[in-house]
């Protein structure tokens, strides 16, 4: 089964970031796939400078590169922010995650 | 084409949630996903008209139009509403006991949740 994970909240704000992970290696082991992370709302503050001291997005990210699943934040909420993206999780358009849909047997949200 | 459910769950004292589940549902009908949209818990909160801030004034105004925009169905869970003494002010709003819940979620095949 393919998933797309759909992230709301940064590691500052409580543990969305943290279940992802923890659902993320749950499903890669059980042999599923996942399609696409998204970031939206306060989730883009993962995709700012430094987020990465973070250690559950960090490996978050790591696992996103060891098996190729786009880590994509909102572009809206992004300049909303004031945030540009400099790590491995890439400016995206919702209309990405439309799309992502179809190719998703499951969406799974997270938030704090 | 996906069936997408948005369920909303928190009361609009939270504004980035219900402007995050409006900017998501709306995307889904841009792009032509089946859009079925839920209110329970402290989201019917959202259908009630509260002060007259400008803000949930116009989330009152997006939230009315998601209908128009092509979503399939609002629902609110009644349960929640009569718990709250509330009554939804959002036209088009259909209510549905707590106990439907699970045919509406068996019926789309995403949920984000609010």
């Amino acid at each position: 089964m393919r998933f797309s994970l759909f992230i709301q909240d940064s590691p500052d704000s409580g543990a969305a970031v943290a279940s992802a992970l923890a659902f993320a290696i749950a499903v890669i082991d059980a042999g599923h796939a996942i399609r696409q992370v998204f970031f939206h709302g306060d989730g883009v503050r993962c995709a700012r400078p430094g987020a990465d001291a973070d250690h559950d997005l960090r490996a978050l990210t790591a696992l996103a590169a060891r098996h190729d699943i786009p880590l994509l934040a909102c572009s809206s909420w992004l300049e909303k922010l004031g945030i540009m993206p400099t790590g491995p999780i890439r400016a995206g358009s919702l209309g990405q995650w439309c799309e992502a849909l179809d190719d998703s047997e499951r969406v799974v949200s997270f938030r704090a | 084409m996906s069936r997408v459910g948005v369920l909303f769950t928190r009361s609009g004292w939270r504004g980035v949630d219900s402007a995050v589940g409006i900017d998501t549902a709306l995307a889904a009908l841009a792009f032509e996903h089946e859009v079925d949209v839920a209110f329970v818990g402290a989201g019917v909160e959202l259908l009630v008209r509260g002060d007259s801030s400008d803000e949930r004034a116009q989330r009152e105004r997006m939230i009315a139009a998601l209908l128009h925009h092509g979503a399939r169905s609002l629902r609110a869970s009644s349960d929640c509403l009569e718990r709250r003494a509330l009554v939804p002010h959002v036209s088009g709003v259909e209510q549905m006991p707590l106990s439907a819940l699970h045919a509406w979620l068996a019926g789309v095949d995403h949920v984000v949740c609010f």
